[in-house]
């Protein structure tokens, strides 16, 4: 613990996002303004007192819309790469115990499903499913769950051979006790550096789907469809755009510096190199 | 250079051959299972019966689901993808992807280059001088840049060398059979916003592997015979780091071929990503597939090469 | 110090930072090597004895410091070298041979390319032309008794077992033809049979080249087969000095003579072992003698007094109060 708050940056990592966390939770509830509703009274006015992101293309304001959009795409990201870490990592535990047939053939199907590229994969899922949030959500699991299962896998390969699992098999302990609290805890903490990455990028894959117009379809406000509205008229006011697309890289600086900051507090290694 | 044994070789070609097969069951059945019947998708909704039990014959659905993949399958590996629906109706599809794919493939090849370019240079300088401020900001940069969707790159780069400082177009793009100064000019922009999260991981893996080599007791025992600092980094501590480096990169072509999707529709590029938008708008599922199955292609076509390349490297693999 | 001394140190000091404070590794220690000579370095781990070789070829991660009074290479200063003057004289000078020889070669290169840089190295600071190099790694590998030359030198390093790549490693460094070789416990990691022939392979090329080595060992057996002068350090400082068979035969320091009880009571096999009390690392009072925490002769004063090296023979030298009346 002590040495995580040592380091630096992933101690502001960790700040941002709580502070982007706190902000998305609570925010919605401060801010006066409604997000779907329009006000052709104040279209595209530039940032200021009333609306410190400005107001977009139908009068909404801006930085409402992104707290609530946040809302939406940590919701799905969040959701998505949890079930990809549960439904993965319990696979490729129990393949790599138990091993036999069918998880020889989990493992070729992961490896089918890695083999696509990400985006494209979310994107033929998501004319296969139809468009939607909880579509989204679902192909972002599909799409992580090759990793976490191969991940989980690769390590727990290497733990059953330690000592103190062959101890808790010979006294006889069952499989799913060992799985749980022989291995699991020991694998864990990689896992979570993967968790806290995979829900930055699944914000990105969202808003991606969302800003060409395949995931969350407006006016339902979500990063992604902000950004798409900002593009239409990007020239006359880039303050759309530009900001929602400060909004998403702050809260990726966020996860990616306090995943960051794990994987360097577990890795002796380089600490040791200071 | 050891040579490669060609066994595990094989044995990979015939891995990527079956994953390739499996794909396109994947791709072909599930689109089938998931959003049912194209008639309805090219016909509206409002359909006659009549209309899409013509349809359906027209187009061969009214055959059994197995013998539709047959059919798909047997015509695509001779290059048949059928015709575009309603993207270019009537249009073959094999047409379509030919036209295109060059495109996507150089702003792929372009945005790798790119990305390898920045991070050798900034991997080696921050691994040398690690702990100094140079490490820190390269650092501060790498996180930076994969902290940023590419798309919201993209626009960044447009407003700023593009709209505002006019050094580069910001829509368009001349394709390299043409001209290849013009497909450099025009593409510099979409394969940096590509690049750009790519050279920053590859940057810190290159970091991380470089510092991990260099205080390794070969490397030691090299400087304590007198070798020049040049010939020991070379030799010693960058060769080494090569194989999680190549590695890195081999794993990120993934990433590469779906970041090409948003950022040709951006800049209008007439490449693969953006035709596989446009078919998904428009429920063209022959050609979603045909999309979809030549990306998981390209994957593994560069999977496999990475692979020869790391066994190559790696003399512990024969 | 003798006219033929190949190598003086003076007060060789080396500290490692260790977060925000200095960790004394060697704490004064000096003595000279003559032409030709084997000097032993005797100590447990923690003893400095492996720091002192590297301090003096330059070779510590950049966090340690190394400062002496001179060191000082036939006649010349070293430390006055800049950082290329140095390099010239590494390998083709001074060189050294490591404890891990798994770990010395390149992983990524065959045995055969570590050996020509180690003639082509040795062949451009001799100014001799290039010429086939082959043939030298052959005949190189056949002197460290590899019998199957070709073969080896096709190989990478993962494929050769570890006493193969010591008498590999061994031939790479005479390659250079060195005047002083630093050997780090080179044979530690191998088993007894080939420790035997390593041993005596050192010996063998050390006459043939006439060079001096700096032989660092915990183990007395072996310091006493091949050394003709010995030291044995404790806790960063030398505690004696002297020709081997005094040392070893009558040492005056306890210390020293600690260690000789334990090795004869393992050679003895007795029942209940000899040990010295307490552990390595005990640095007792700063003031005082390091031993004192630990000595089963230590008398009041030694915890307050630095002792200094006095003679207690002809060539030989003990740092210890009881000496010091």
């Amino acid at each position: 613990m002590r040495a995580f708050f040592a380091n630096k940056l992933a101690v502001i990592g960790a700040a941002v996002t709580g502070f982007v966390l706190l902000a998305v939770i609570a925010g919605p509830w401060v801010l006066p303004h409604s997000p779907t509703e329009a006000n052709f009274l104040a279209l595209l006015e530039p940032p200021s007192l009333a609306h410190p992101f400005g107001t977009d293309s139908f009068g909404r304001d801006v930085l409402t819309r992104i707290l609530y959009g946040a809302r939406v795409s940590l919701a799905v990201s969040v959701t998505g790469v949890l079930a990809a870490a549960l439904l993965g990592s319990a696979a490729g535990l129990v393949s790599a115990y138990v091993g036999g047939w069918t998880a020889a053939v989990a493992m070729r199907i992961s490896d089918l499903l890695f083999s696509f590229p990400s985006f494209v994969l979310a994107l033929f899922l998501m004319v296969v499913l139809g468009f939607g949030i909880a579509n989204i959500a679902a192909s972002i699991a599909l799409i992580y769950l090759p990793l976490f299962a191969r991940l989980a896998r690769n390590m727990a390969l290497v733990v059953k051979e330690e000592p103190w699992v062959q101890a808790a098999q010979l006294m006889g302990q069952s499989t799913f006790s060992i799985l749980t609290r022989e291995i699991l805890p020991n694998i864990a903490a990689p896992l979570f550096v993967q968790i806290a990455i995979g829900i930055a990028f699944g914000i990105v894959i969202e808003a991606g789907l969302s800003f060409l117009g395949l995931g969350v379809q407006p006016p339902n406000p979500s990063l992604g469809t902000i950004m798409a509205d900002g593009r239409e008229y990007f020239q006359r006011a880039p303050w759309v755009l530009t900001l929602s697309g400060v909004a998403i890289s702050i809260a990726l600086l966020g996860l990616n510096l306090l995943s960051d900051g794990i994987r360097d507090v577990m890795d002796p290694k380089l600490r040791a190199r200071l | 250079m050891p040579t490669i044994n060609l066994g595990p070789a094989s044995r990979r070609l015939g891995g990527a051959l079956l994953i390739a097969f499996l794909g396109a069951a994947l791709v072909f059945f599930v689109m089938r299972a998931g959003h049912g019947d194209p008639a309805l998708a090219a016909l509206g909704d409002q359909a006659t019966p009549e209309a899409i039990a013509a349809f359906h014959k027209r187009w061969g659905l009214d055959a059994p689901l197995v013998v539709q993949f047959w059919r798909w399958l047997s015509g695509a590996l001779v290059g048949n993808f059928g015709m575009s629906m309603t993207v270019a109706g009537g249009v073959p599809i094999a047409d379509l992807i030919g036209s295109r794919l060059p495109n996507t493939l150089f702003i792929g090849f372009y945005a790798m280059a790119i990305a390898v370019a920045i991070s050798l240079v900034a991997g080696t300088v921050s691994a040398l001088y690690h702990g100094r401020f140079i490490d820190s900001a390269a650092t501060g940069i790498a996180v930076l840049g994969i902290s940023m969707p590419d798309f919201w790159l993209s626009y960044v780069l447009v407003y700023l060398l593009a709209l505002g400082a006019g050094i580069f177009p910001s829509y368009g793009f001349v394709s390299p059979g043409d001209s290849l100064a013009g497909a450099l000019y025009s593409g510099f922009l979409p394969a940096f916003a590509i690049a750009a999260p790519m050279a920053a991981s590859f940057t810190r893996i290159l970091r991380t592997a470089l510092i991990d080599t260099l205080y390794r007791d070969h490397v030691r025992v090299a400087r304590s015979l007198g070798y020049s600092r040049a010939f020991v980094f070379v030799h010693y501590v960058f060769r080494n780091a090569l194989i999680p480096y190549v590695t890195v990169i081999g794993l990120q072509v993934r990433y590469l071929l779906g970041g090409t999707v948003v950022v040709e529709r951006i800049f209008g590029i007439p490449g693969i990503g953006a035709l596989l938008v446009d078919a998904a708008f428009g429920r063209d599922y022959g050609l979603v597939q045909a999309c979809a199955l030549t990306f998981l292609i390209c994957v593994l076509i560069v999977n496999f090469l990475v692979d020869l390349l790391c066994a190559a490297l790696n003399p512990r693999s024969t | 110090m003798t006219e033929a001394a190949l190598i003086e140190v003076a007060n060789l000091r080396t500290s490692f930072a260790v977060g925000r404070e200095r960790v004394a590794a060697v704490r004064g220690v000096s003595f000279s090597i003559a032409e030709g000579e084997v000097f032993g370095l005797i100590g447990e781990s923690g003893s400095g004895k492996t720091v002192t070789g590297l301090s003096l070829l330059r070779l510590l991660p950049p966090h340690a410091s190394v400062d002496a009074d001179a060191i000082r290479f036939r006649g010349k200063d070293l430390a006055l070298l800049s950082g290329e003057e140095f390099r010239a004289l590494q390998g083709v000078k001074l060189a050294m041979i490591f404890q891990d020889p798994v770990g010395s070669f390149n992983p990524a290169k065959t045995v055969a390319w570590h050996l020509k840089q180690a003639i082509a190295r040795r062949r451009a600071y001799a100014g001799t032309g290039e010429g086939e190099w082959r043939e030298e790694a052959v005949q190189n590998l056949w002197d460290v008794g590899i019998r199957v030359p070709e073969r080896v030198l096709a190989s990478y390093p993962h494929q050769l077992s570890g006493g193969m790549l010591q008498r590999a490693l061994i031939a790479m460094v005479i390659s250079l033809r060195p005047v002083l070789i630093i050997a780090d416990e080179p044979t530690t990691n191998l088993d007894n049979l080939v420790e035997r022939q390593i041993l005596d392979l050192i010996r063998a090329q050390q006459r043939k080249l006439g060079a001096s080595v700096l032989y660092v060992t915990h183990d007395l057996a072996v310091a006493g087969e091949i050394c003709d002068r010995i030291a044995v350090m404790y806790a960063g400082e030398i505690v004696e000095m002297g020709p081997a068979r005094d040392v070893l035969e009558r040492p005056r320091h306890p210390y020293a003579q600690g260690l000789l009880q334990t090795s004869a009571s393992l050679d003895r096999r007795d029942e209940y072992l000899y040990e010295l009390q307490g552990e390595p690392g005990m640095r007792g009072a700063p003031e005082g003698c390091c031993f004192a925490a630990r000595c089963p002769q230590v008398m009041p004063k030694c915890r307050s007094t630095q002792p200094r090296l006095v003679d207690v023979g002809p060539g030989h030298v003990s740092r210890c109060l009881l000496h010091d009346q």
